[in-house]
């Protein structure tokens, strides 16, 4: 057997991972799968009520549509091996591997559970781990530096708000989003930010009162 | 003994000295719904008149999620200084401890309960087909068709659904609960035709009562409602002891000093029995609270804590 | 006659200066955070509303209106011109508008949005002002059978969404309706598929998905393949539509106004389907079905056309019925509930001022939009020059704020940016969002429907059946579904073929 549809093998996988994974936690994942999360403090609600088609239960739906989802995935999948398509149609060009995505999402699952333990929310362990991400990406993957940068500047943001307030949260994320594109110019971008975070307080703040802070916390 | 004292004047004098200083920064009143509910706008209505008699920002902020514990957590858990208040209601602080299995907050214990700022009865509505003219007519029927009348509600676990189930078990009736997104659909329905009943909130029932779209029977408080003095109460059509009403109020963290709350109380009711201010909550179907202090408030929500308790068990609302 | 002393009142009302003024405002307004990725009119509005308290209930009105079709109109400009639904309306513009702007096109289509938008909202306005009370009656018709069976024909429309693979269309339809169901459940308040996290109980918002399967894909890809923005056309050529443009578009425009003002009267979600449903009838009937998706004036005429004679038909079961038909509608409910009006089936005699008033406004805010915009085409277009290393920051932010400000909780950047990385795989998986998005937004009305109707019904699955409306409306699903299968199956390895050469 041999790929022969890059694009197909990978859509019908990751059709199929959706489909399972939504069957699995509406039926009730395997007991050692529970017994895992709540060890690790995760205390995943699993299992609801089936019901019947007369009296449907809120397992019902997503149960059906997940096995759909599946079978769908699986016949995508297939069709990658038979695919007659040239090579240059279905080839995957993406700038991060399988490897990759899994060390990424493990980092964000790592810190955000060691910040909620010790913090007692996962803010700072999903900042942290947007920046140690993207950090890594500019070690290792200078292809994958624009997802990276892009996701890391808006969760910066994001998380940084209400603390630094908006004004210099925006120049953050200006810069961080900047330094992910191709022409860095430190003083083009210094420029883009100040007119941005200005604009910014001007229309959300005080034209339309949004609920933010303008300065941090610290000044106040 | 006499360091005890002093610890206890020392915190008192730092509390008043905090109390005079306050507020010394914009405060932040949290919404724990989406923006333009009756409980948003309310909080709205309330921060501007406040920002007028406390002489800094009164800022409201829309914290939704997870049936508005989101927001009310967040509120328990922030610095008890007078700069941050919630808005609780009947959701947050009486049913969903129970209807969840439990909230990250104790309802009572994590909170300086303010003031109780409105409360809106439901009413009892059926739809004009329905060969029912009373309670009683309506009880008869329900025994009659066991299972085949339909009640709507704007979701489950709404004061709607509760005052229904509270309706069967109190009647030994049985009828079938349809949950809806909101009151909305389920008047349409009710309209309609396609549900038989309803236990809606005065407000969104109002209109509908006026037009002759549907049928009241009955109001779900002890009292009649000043807007429909005309309907009976459920308590005197046979349903003794039957009260339930909606409500909202302003609440603080736990630990917020005494000054600080006094002040709140006296400056939200003064705001409250302003013309304009009155004027739009009557429109959102509030009748004027007769809890007025602070103690009061605290007492009734430990006591709505109890009492929904005990309805969504006995009443198997509790999702599993 | 009675209509036209009605119409007359309403114009002596609307056309008051202050009301005038109040129109602009909201207009003006609407506009400006439609064009802004994020910021919804539902947010406009609600902070918007203790500023109503103090104004005239008329005025306050007609200007909450005019942000909301203000809004409607901004948000066809960004969906255009930077490929960004900041409303689930604008998900279809996005397909074929931004296809035009690619294409050096962006004027003609800016235009045509405008235009059309116009022509729709001045024939549905006659139809509110005309048939409001007998079409409410339908309304009510719609029980959650007769929405269940509308929404499986709005899903085998969504298939027809997307021009490239059908079964990858199908598969999107369906994951995007799993991912509607996070959250709780609203027949048995369970909550599922929300990992513990309190922030997914209330679901995922549309906006947020939007922004990161639109926005953020869109952004990344760009910057991944040349730094730039891939081939635009930097010479414009024109801003007006051709001859042979408004040939194509006004047929376009007129079914989308129909069926768009058809389906707004529905409350329970009709609306939503109005601008996908035109765009798939279009590329049913069209003889151009080939350009769908690569810039087809058709693309961009029947959605916005329908789009905007939706919205305003679906003031009628607002106006007539106090059934509010989306998160705007139910804030001007609450809007005038605060000024002492009950909205509901007896406005119209009790208040002929305030219920003609806000229709001939209508008509007055749709004019000054069209007014509006038409100039302003020439100054968006002047935004596409921009370089794309200064505009793709810009559009990032105002994403993260507006995100941000749903709910005060940088969860939901969280998630913004979870599905900016799903849109990304996507994209690079050829899987199109489109048929996603349209899963999602129906995925909970469906169940929700389904699930109550067979509450209702005791169990019994023929209620789909038995009932007129509902039965045709699975038949029309059965008879589209054998439509679009029959020419994918000859075609489909010669059609992707074409796209991918």
């Amino acid at each position: 057997m041999r790929i022969n549809s890059e694009k197909d093998f990978w859509a019908g996988l990751m059709f199929m991972g959706f489909g399972l994974a939504f069957m699995l936690i509406a039926i009730g994942p395997p007991a050692f799968l529970v017994e895992l999360g709540s060890r690790a403090g995760w205390k995943i609600e699993y299992g609801y009520q089936m019901g019947t088609a007369v009296r449907m239960g809120p397992a019902y739906f997503p149960t059906l549509l997940g096995g759909l989802l599946a079978v769908l995935g699986f016949v995508v999948f297939l069709r990658g091996f038979m695919s007659k398509l040239p090579k240059a149609a279905t080839e995957v060009r993406m700038s991060f591997n399988v490897v990759d995505l899994a060390i990424g999402i493990a980092v964000y699952a790592v810190l955000g559970w060691a910040s909620k333990r010790a913090l007692g929310n996962a803010d700072w362990g999903m900042m942290g781990a947007s920046v140690v991400l993207a950090v890594l990406a500019f070690a290792f993957r200078p292809k994958a530096k624009p997802l990276i940068l892009i996701i890391a500047s808006c969760m910066v943001f994001a998380y940084l708000l209400k603390p630094l307030g908006l004004v210099l949260s925006s120049i953050l994320l200006v810069f961080v989003a900047a330094l992910g594109g191709h022409e860095y110019r430190t003083k083009e971008v210094a420029i883009l930010a100040v007119v941005l975070a200005v604009f910014s307080v001007l229309v959300f703040v005080k034209g339309l009162t949004l609920p933010f802070p303008i300065w941090p916390e610290f000044l106040q | 003994m006499r360091r005890a004292i002093a610890v206890v004047a020392l915190a008192a004098t730092a509390g008043a000295a905090l109390a005079q200083g306050w507020p010394s920064r914009p405060v932040r009143l949290i919404a724990p719904y989406a923006a333009g509910g009756p409980i948003d706008i309310s909080a709205r209505l309330l921060a501007g008149k406040l920002q007028a008699s406390l002489g800094q920002p009164v800022v409201v902020e829309n914290r939704p999620g997870a049936g508005g514990n989101l927001g009310v957590e967040m509120v328990a858990k922030s610095a008890p200084d007078g700069h941050t208040l919630v808005i609780g209601a009947i959701a947050t602080h009486a049913i969903n401890p129970t209807l969840m299995g439990g909230v990250p907050y104790d309802p009572v214990r994590d909170f300086r309960h303010v003031a109780l700022m409105v409360q809106v009865p439901n009413v009892l509505v059926v739809n004009l087909d329905l060969p029912a003219k009373s309670v009683a007519e309506l009880i008869a029927l329900a025994r009659q068709r066991p299972g085949r009348l339909d009640f709507a509600s704007g979701s489950t676990g709404s004061t709607g659904h509760l005052a229904g189930e509270l309706f069967k078990q109190m009647t030994g009736t049985y009828m079938v609960h349809i949950p809806y997104k909101g009151a909305a659909p389920a008047v349409l329905d009710l309209v309609a035709g396609r549900v038989h009943l309803m236990f809606d909130n005065l407000a969104s029932a109002l209109p509908n009562i006026r037009a002759d779209k549907v049928r009241a029977l009955a109001v779900t408080t002890k009292k009649r409602s000043s807007f429909l003095p005309e309907l009976p109460t459920l308590d005197e059509s046979g349903l003794k002891g039957f009260d339930m009403t909606t409500w909202w109020g302003v609440m603080a963290p736990a630990r917020t000093p005494d000054e600080v709350v006094a002040r709140l109380n006296s400056e939200i009711l003064r705001a409250l029995e302003a013309p304009e201010v009155r004027e739009r909550l009557r429109a959102m179907g509030s009748e004027t609270p007769a809890i007025r202090t602070s103690e009061e408030f605290t007492a009734f929500v430990a006591a709505e804590g109890r009492i929904y308790a005990e309805l969504v068990r006995r009443s198997g609302a509790k999702p599993d | 006659m009675e209509i036209f002393n009605n119409l007359l009142l309403g114009f002596s009302v609307a056309l008051s200066p202050f009301n005038i003024l109040m129109c602009l405002i909201g207009v003006l307004l609407g506009t400006l955070i439609g064009v802004l990725p994020g910021v919804g009119p539902v947010a406009t509005i609600a902070m918007l509303l203790p500023i109503t308290f103090n104004l005239n209930p008329i005025g306050a009105l007609i200007m909450l209106a005019g942000i909301y079709y203000g809004a409607q109109y901004g948000g066809s400009t960004t969906a255009i011109l930077v490929n960004l639904p900041g409303e689930s309306s604008s998900v279809v513009t996005c397909i074929d508008g931004y296809q035009m702007a690619r294409r050096g096109r962006a004027g003609p289509a800016l235009a045509t949005a405008a235009l059309v938008s116009f022509f729709a909202g001045c024939v549905a306005t006659l139809i509110v002002a005309m048939f409001a009370p007998p079409l409410a009656e339908v309304a009510l018709k719609f029980g959650p059978a007769e929405y269940f069976s509308l929404m499986v024909l709005g899903l085998v429309a969504a298939v027809v969404l997307a021009h490239g693979s059908l079964i990858k269309a199908i598969a999107m339809v369906v994951l995007g309706l799993l991912l509607g169901l996070i959250g709780t459940d609203v027949n048995s308040g369970v909550l599922r598929f929300a990992f513990g996290i309190s922030e997914l109980a209330d679901g995922i918002g549309f906006v947020v998905v939007a922004m990161g399967m639109f926005g953020i894909a869109e952004i990344v890809t760009n910057l991944e393949q040349t730094g730039q923005r891939e081939v635009f056309t930097k010479k414009v050529t024109h801003l007006w539509p051709t001859k042979e443009d408004f040939r194509r578009l006004i047929p376009a425009a007129l079914r989308g106004t129909f069926l768009g003002a058809a389906l707004g009267i529905l409350p329970g979600g009709g609306a939503l389907l109005a601008s996908f449903g035109a765009y798939t009838l279009e590329k049913k009937v069209s003889k151009y079905a080939h350009e769908f998706g690569q810039g087809a004036i058709e693309g961009v005429a029947a959605p916005e056309s329908a789009n905007n004679a939706g919205a305003q038909t679906s003031f009628i079961p607002l106006l007539t019925l106090g059934i509010p038909s989306n998160a705007v509608m139910a804030l001007m409910i609450g809007a005038m509930m605060i000024q002492g009006i009950a909205p509901g089936p007896q406005v119209m005699n009790e208040r002929p001022q305030l219920f003609w008033g806000m229709i001939a406004s209508m008509w007055v805010g749709n004019l000054m939009l069209v007014i509006l915009n038409l100039p302003l085409i020439g100054m968006w277009i002047k935004l596409l020059t921009v370089p794309y290393r200064l505009l793709y920051p810009s559009i990032l932010l105002f994403m993260g704020i507006g995100v941000f400000s749903l709910s005060n909780n940088p969860f939901d950047v969280l998630i913004m940016a979870f599905f900016g990385l799903l849109g990304y795989i996507c994209v690079k998986l050829e899987c199109e969002p489109a048929p996603m998005i349209l899963g999602f937004i129906l995925g909970p009305l469906m169940e929700e429907n389904l699930r109550r109707a067979m509450l209702l019904s005791r169990g019994d699955p023929l209620v789909f059946f038995q009932k007129p409306i509902s039965a045709s409306f699975l038949v029309a699903a059965i008879v589209l579904l054998a439509i679009i299968a029959a020419p994918n199956i000859r075609k489909k390895r010669s059609e992707v073929f074409v796209e991918e050469t």
